[in-house]
């Protein structure tokens, strides 16, 4: 199945912030679009503190921040690409431009797993990767994740 | 509106009010009842079959006539080829009834409602009373043998279900409602609203009884009677508050000796009553290859066959036991008396099973009101003919007394329920002079038949109803302390940030135990993770520095040292765990140990094992 199951078309955005805090701040707030977030700054404050235990940053130049928290009341997947590779304290120690934003309810375990898992795995491949940076707009990120 | 809201917000005035209401029901369904089993029986027994009984004094409905009653002497009555085939007729029409519409409504009714007590909830369907009271028209009323007081306590019982139903009763509440009915229905019936409400609250148990239930018992015990007092004559034409009327009583001690001997006579006769009731069931009318159907018309065949020899064996019977109070021995010649008493009594206890047995509806009360009191008339006149002879120094005890008290020690002694038969006996019959040796028959006679219950659905007390595990079980794990249980050991935690990678290892070392304990940078309690929460994330290689213990931890569920093993208990249901870490108060982020579910269950089998030992 490709990725699009997971995400809706108005979730993939093209970042304009050059800090990892500002990244956060701004996939948040595109999350905060949608009607399943319930609390902005909750849900903020927990992808926060999910990040000052370990990084998100799981090298390639991408981050997958996340977080299981009740100001969510089903799954969101936001998509961010900056416009820059930003400092993210990878594990890998390079910088990222690919973001993945992934909230669920405190209870949604299963759907939590399978999200990250399924990101992870796919834009793990370089590919699909660049194809992702070579996107000039969301509507053309989209149609990659389609094909994934 | 809010005087109703003011009375209902306080739980015992809303049950009171309540029990009200259920004894207004039951005594209306009495009457109707009554009225409805007397149309029958003065249509199949009185005008179809020609057979007329006597009927007690209290009860003279004025429905029959125009037929001389059948006495206690052997004579045949009747049209033969219809006093064999009637009961067969209503054998089948209950049938029909019951398989059809409520399966529940067939046998004894008392057991019905024991059953729902304990098993099911005190649920019982609004469709049961309904079908159960026209089923035992149609049993009782074409000759069929049993009694009234099964199908009167179901019916009350069902109807106050049915009110539990309605005002979204708790399961506690609609338990102590469904006796209410009972006793409603009962006291109404035979005109004794104590013995209604003690026999209602007595006859769940052997060994016990459910007191938290009086209240309402003899709230809806009083308002049926009283209501059924009121109404049955204009309904019925009698005014008696008592069934029986009996001649002047009075009680000597030395008697006590003779009313020994009745004991022991209808003590032995109940032994042989329950082996032959559920004997008949279970080994010949379960066996038979019939449809449900047609099994009360085979009994009801069979019913009709015996009755050819003896017609007292058709119907209710409580006629005879006037019959009995009212005997004057010196007027007539004894032995052939006492012989028809003895087969009587003997065919009554084949008819009562074959009824029952076969899946007829009714009741096994008035039998045994039949039976004892026969039994007690028996021995009276044995008494009778042999005391000057052996003890000619006292006089001889009323053979009234010997009825009403073979009356209460058979019952007593069947039921297991010595309260209830003694206070039944006394109301009935006014016999209050006799209360001293009525305790003493009633109470011996429970203990010679204590083994022996016609109800089935009796359990031994309340440690053994479902319908009081929770009080049991919360009574006894609350006297236990988990520091009592509890076994020290070192439980190894698991940091926060540790990666699915890293969680890989800890697994694989036994000396990590489900569900881990999660500590955080600061070293506190932070969560605890459950195989199960990781089992899904654990074999994906893409999520190993994705994941951390963070991601997959739930909330952190402790069991403190100073808590009662119920309080741990409600922990493992509330959470689902299998084992909870241990902390002390004063130092809540240091693991002592764990408990587990099981733990608290062999506590609790320890406690229950105990308690019993000590008993």
């Amino acid at each position: 199945m490709p990725l699009t199951d997971l995400i809706h078309r108005h979730n993939i955005v093209l970042l304009e912030s050059h800090t990892k805090q500002a990244v956060l701040e701004e996939l948040v707030c595109a999350a905060a679009r949608n009607p399943q977030v319930k609390d902005e700054e909750s849900l903020l404050a927990a992808i926060l503190d999910r990040e000052s235990e370990y990084t998100t940053g799981i090298g390639f130049g991408l981050a997958v921040p996340h977080a299981r928290v009740d100001a969510v009341t089903e799954r969101i997947v936001v998509l961010g690409r900056s416009i820059r590779p930003i400092d993210f304290q990878a594990l890998d120690g390079q910088s990222v431009s690919i973001f993945v934003l992934i909230a669920v309810g405190t209870d949604q375990h299963k759907e939590y797993i399978r999200a990250l898992a399924r990101f992870a795995q796919a834009l793990k491949q370089g590919s699909v990767r660049e194809a992702v940076l070579r996107a000039s707009n969301p509507d053309e990120i989209y149609t990659v994740l389609e094909q994934t | 509106m809010d005087l109703w809201k003011r009375f209902t917000n306080n739980p015992a005035v809303k049950m009171i009010l309540l029990s009200l209401l259920v004894g207004i029901m039951a005594g209306l369904a009495a009457l109707l009842f009554l009225y409805g089993l007397e149309v029958a029986s003065t249509w199949f027994q009185g005008q179809l079959m020609q057979v007329f009984h006597p009927q007690p004094t209290g009860e003279q409905l004025g429905l029959i006539d125009g037929g001389e009653s059948l006495g206690l002497g052997f004579r045949h009555a009747g049209i033969a080829w219809l006093v064999v085939l009637v009961p067969a007729l209503g054998g089948l029409l209950s049938g029909l009834l019951c398989h059809r519409w409520a399966p529940e409504a067939e046998g004894h009714g008392i057991d019905a409602v024991i059953r729902a007590f304990h098993n099911n909830r005190g649920k019982i369907p609004v469709r049961v009373p309904l079908i159960k009271g026209l089923a035992t028209c149609f049993t009782l009323g074409s000759g069929g043998s049993g009694g009234r007081e099964g199908p009167i306590a179901l019916i009350g019982s069902g109807l106050a279900s049915w009110v539990a139903e309605r005002f979204h009763l708790s399961v506690r509440d609609r338990r102590m409602l469904i006796l209410a009915g009972a006793a409603g229905g009962i006291g109404a019936m035979f005109r004794a609203p104590l013995g209604g409400a003690v026999s209602a609250i007595e006859v769940l148990y052997q060994d016990d009884v459910e007191t938290e239930a009086l209240v309402g018992a003899v709230v809806s015990a009083v308002t049926a009677y009283s209501l059924f007092l009121v109404l049955s004559p204009y309904l019925f034409g009698f005014e008696s508050p008592v069934i029986f009327a009996i001649p002047e009583i009075t009680f000597q001690p030395v008697h006590l000796v003779f009313y020994l001997l009745l004991t022991f006579a209808c003590a032995t006769l109940g032994k042989l009553y329950v082996s032959v009731f559920h004997g008949i069931k279970e080994r010949l009318f379960n066996a038979v290859p019939l449809n449900g159907i047609l099994k009360p018309a085979l009994g009801g065949l069979c019913v009709g066959l015996i009755a050819l020899m003896v017609p007292q064996t058709l119907g209710i019977g409580m006629g005879y036991v006037q019959e009995a109070l009212n005997f004057d021995p010196a007027a007539t010649d004894l032995g052939p008396v006492i012989r028809f008493c003895i087969i009587l009594i003997l065919l009554k206890i084949l008819t009562v099973s074959i009824t029952m047995g076969s899946g007829g509806s009714g009741g096994v009360f008035g039998p045994c009101m039949l039976i004892g009191g026969l039994t007690g008339f028996t021995v009276g006149l044995l008494v009778y003919q042999l005391q000057p002879q052996f003890f000619p120094n006292i006089a001889p005890p009323s053979i009234s007394a010997f009825v009403i008290l073979g009356m209460a020690a058979f019952f007593a002694g069947l039921a297991n329920a010595p309260l209830g038969a003694l206070v039944m006996a006394s109301e009935m019959t006014g016999g209050y002079a006799l209360l001293a040796p009525l305790m003493l028959v009633s109470v011996l006679a429970m203990i010679f038949n204590r083994r022996d219950s016609i109800y089935h659905g009796q359990v031994k007390d309340k440690f053994h109803s479902p319908a009081h595990l929770c009080d049991i079980s919360f009574e006894v794990l609350s006297n236990i302390k988990l520091a009592d249980v509890y076994k020290p050991a070192e439980v190894l935690t698991v940091d926060i940030t540790s990666t699915l990678a890293k969680l890989r290892k800890i697994i694989s070392d036994d000396r990590y135990q489900f569900p881990l304990v999660v500590h955080n940078r600061e070293g506190k309690l932070a969560g605890m993770l459950s195989l199960g929460t990781i089992r899904e994330a654990m074999f994906d290689v893409e999520l190993n520095h994705l994941v951390i213990v963070h991601d997959v931890m739930t909330k952190i569920v402790v069991a403190h040292l100073h808590e009662d093993l119920h309080t741990v208990l409600v922990k493992f249901t509330e959470h689902g765990y299998g084992r909870l870490p241990i902390v002390a108060r004063e130092e809540p982020d240091k693991v002592l140990g764990y408990i587990a579910y099981q733990e608290v269950m062999d506590a609790y089998q320890k406690e229950i094992a105990r308690l019993k030992s000590s008993e």
